[in-house]
């Protein structure tokens, strides 16, 4: 009786801590975003159940398992014990599992994993197997780790669930096309692997670094961005995507977030729109960067947009660019170099206009 | 009682001006129409004083401008040599396509466009290759099939079919720069810049220079080969000529905006069904009621962007083109000469 009691009032003021804290950051920021508020509540609110789940998990600990989780595609799965032999079918899941100390229960990959450093390593030792790429998944050879869980992509493959289900295997369905998604999958991971703590203290940096980050770009005028994933034709995102929500939220507005999703535009809807800042981001170049450079600059017209004008062309490559199109622990990577990026001045900082290893960059 | 001379006079005249109308009107609607619109007076104002607004006039004279000048020269250029492939083969089917030319000169585009190398001002000349490559093996084949006008017919789908699997192999082996070419295999004229002008008006001015002229000429190949060199016209020489230059002139143009169908086979039918068969008349004005045709296809393109782009222009040069043929066709099939 006294515990339950107890539980009730640590319940209570946790509450209340979580509404302070928003209040006092709607005071200290002024023009915050409505999408901003909300992934704040959705931080402070995970962060709540996860020590709420620890404290449950303090009494209870013989009884955390079984768990009965829902996942991104609305399934409810059982997870019977401790998840020893974990499978990752992307590269996000996979920087996620490693983030959450995870790295010695991953027994397979997808063939696009390559961060951190250390999966290469691992697959070079044969610790961890290669499983297929992420649209081209070997059922069998997953079959064949005999893993106690599956990690997938819930859009990109959940035509494989009824095959790895066949096997008998234990499938979750993670989705992240925004900020919310990504830190509510770290939540999901961490409390059915039972790392807690880790799971708190990767969220808990987010959101000092969202914070941090937000508000000091609130002081100043937002400014807007392009975000190109390709040249020929132009593809760039609209609203409801991850790196759209990563500009919001560094003070910058992505000219197109007014339509949805990823779609092909043309050279007159970006003269229109008059970007102050073009940012082209792709795991491989189809040229080199000075190259691509004078290939967006000489686009006819393009000489009267702010960001031609203002020599504010970036191009991401490599890890920078896996860092802003994966959407999974490195959120905070992609935040700050964004930040700098979209926002020079203000983090005193001179963002070169080609950009591949960003660590020298972020970590100053 | 007005002669059949007067009559068809009164006709061209009134098909002139009306043509002439709705090519201005089409053309101006396609300097209004693009990603966001702009009114008849802006468009006026920007065109007569670029200063006026930078972006308005920057759009305007980047984009818009050489597009619809580049559709009115490949529907142009279409039009004209739909005309005197159909009078060459004798055959009311043939057109560019149907020939294997336009598959084959997409083909040779295609393989200079994926080697690094080449510079995209060569790209024409690759593409002149394959059209007139194919050409030539569709004759070829014809002659050693020995079936005549529909011979020809039956080769060029042969090769056109092979080109045209050819160029999608080569598209799939070249995944990384896939995106580009595909989109511009169906046609487009969404990357039409003032240097794809620069380098097709001179050709295309050339070309139907050339046909114009031997526009007479081609009538009495139409009567025959014999009848020909009865009247002193090297009857063989003038066929492969016209049919090279032809080649020449449709081959620029599907280098740079991709292969759009029906144009050339709608256009030249239009004037023969409403005026005469008589190839001084087909060839200018299928010419021009081409390049109409191609502009307004383009403007009702542009004006249903998605978020993957444009749709393939050839998707509404068929739909308006097959039912509108199929009308003339029925209703004006007894007077049909060819």
């Amino acid at each position: 009786m006294r515990s339950i009691f107890a539980l009730i009032i640590i319940a209570l003021l946790l509450g209340t801590f979580n509404t302070a804290i928003i209040f006092a950051m709607n005071n200290n920021i002024s023009n915050i975003d409505n999408s901003l508020t909300s992934i704040n509540s959705k931080l402070n609110n995970l962060i709540n159940e996860i020590s709420s789940t620890k404290k449950e998990l303090e009494r209870f600990k013989s009884f955390y398992y079984p768990i009965i989780i829902k996942d991104a595609l609305g399934r409810t799965i059982t997870i019977n014990s401790e998840p020893m032999r974990i499978v990752s079918c992307t590269p996000s899941i996979t920087e996620m599992l490693f983030a959450l100390n995870l790295s010695d229960r991953i027994v397979g990959v997808d063939k696009y994993s390559n961060y951190p450093k250390l999966v290469l390593e691992l697959k070079e030792k044969g610790v961890i197997t290669e499983v297929g790429g992420v649209t081209t998944l070997n059922p069998e050879k997953i079959a064949y780790l005999n893993p106690d869980l599956v990690l997938i992509d819930a859009s990109l493959q959940k035509k494989f669930i009824p095959t790895l289900e066949g096997f008998g295997l234990t499938v979750i369905a993670l989705e992240a096309p925004s900020i919310e998604e990504v830190i509510n999958n770290i939540y999901i991971t961490s409390k059915i692997t039972l790392k807690l703590e880790e799971g708190e203290k990767l969220i808990d940096q987010i959101k000092s670094t969202i914070k941090e980050i937000t508000f000091k770009t609130s002081k100043v005028p937002k400014q807007k961005v392009l975000f190109l994933v390709w040249l020929d034709p132009l593809w760039t995102t609209g609203n409801g995507t991850y790196a759209n929500d990563i500009i919001s939220i560094v003070g910058g507005i992505n000219i197109f977030n007014d339509k949805n999703g990823w779609f092909i535009t043309n050279p007159e809807e970006i003269i229109s729109r008059n970007p102050d800042v073009i940012i082209f981001s792709s795991m491989t170049l189809p040229k080199s960067p000075e190259e691509l450079i004078n290939y967006i600059k000489n686009i006819p017209g393009f000489n009267e947009i702010n960001a031609i004008k203002n020599n504010r062309v970036h191009i991401l490559t490599g890890e920078a660019a896996n860092a802003i199109e994966r959407p999974g622990p490195r959120i905070i990577d992609a935040t700050l170099l964004l930040a700098y990026i979209i926002n020079p001045e203000i983090f005193n900082i001179t963002i070169p206009n080609f950009i591949s290893n960003y660590e020298n960059i972020i970590r100053r | 009682m007005l002669t059949l001379a007067k009559q068809r006079k009164i006709r061209l005249l009134i098909y002139l001006s009306f043509l002439s109308v709705l090519l201005f009107l089409s053309f101006l609607s396609s300097l209004m129409i693009g990603s966001f619109p702009l009114s008849p007076i802006e468009v006026f104002e920007n065109l007569i004083n670029p200063e006026k607004n930078k972006t308005i006039s920057t759009i305007i004279y980047n984009y818009r401008l050489p597009r619809a000048l580049f559709a009115l020269i490949t529907g142009f250029s279409l039009g004209i040599s739909g005309g005197v492939i159909q009078s060459l083969t004798r055959n009311p089917l043939a057109d560019p396509y149907i020939t294997g030319m336009a598959s084959g000169a997409a083909l040779g585009a295609a393989i200079a466009f994926l080697i690094p190398i080449i510079s995209i001002y060569f790209i024409p000349f690759f593409a002149f290759l394959g059209g007139i490559s194919s050409i030539l093996l569709t004759i070829f084949l014809a002659k050693k099939a020995k079936a005549g006008p529909i011979g020809f017919i039956l080769a060029g789908i042969a090769i056109g079919t092979f080109a045209s699997a050819l160029l999608i192999f080569i598209i799939t082996l070249a995944q990384e720069k896939a995106h580009g070419i595909i989109y511009w295999i169906y046609g487009s004229f969404s990357t039409s810049k003032w240097s794809d002008i620069i380098i097709t008006l001179p050709i295309v001015a050339f070309c139907s220079l050339f046909l114009f002229i031997n526009a007479r000429d081609l009538n009495i190949l139409l009567l025959g080969e014999e009848h020909a060199s009865q009247l002193g016209i090297n009857a063989k020489r003038l066929w492969i000529l016209m049919l090279l230059i032809s080649s020449l002139c449709v081959s620029s143009c599907v280098a740079f905006c991709g292969i759009i169908g029906f144009i050339g086979l709608v256009a030249p039918h239009m004037i023969r069904l409403i005026l005469s068969s008589d190839n001084r008349f087909v060839l200018p004005l299928g010419g021009l009621t081409g390049a109409f045709l191609l502009l307004l296809s383009d403007n009702i393109v542009k004006s249903s962007i998605n978020p993957f782009g444009e749709m393939p222009i050839s998707t509404i040069t068929s739909i308006m083109g097959v039912p509108f043929f199929i009308y003339l066709l029925i209703k004006k099939g007894g007077r049909y000469e060819m």
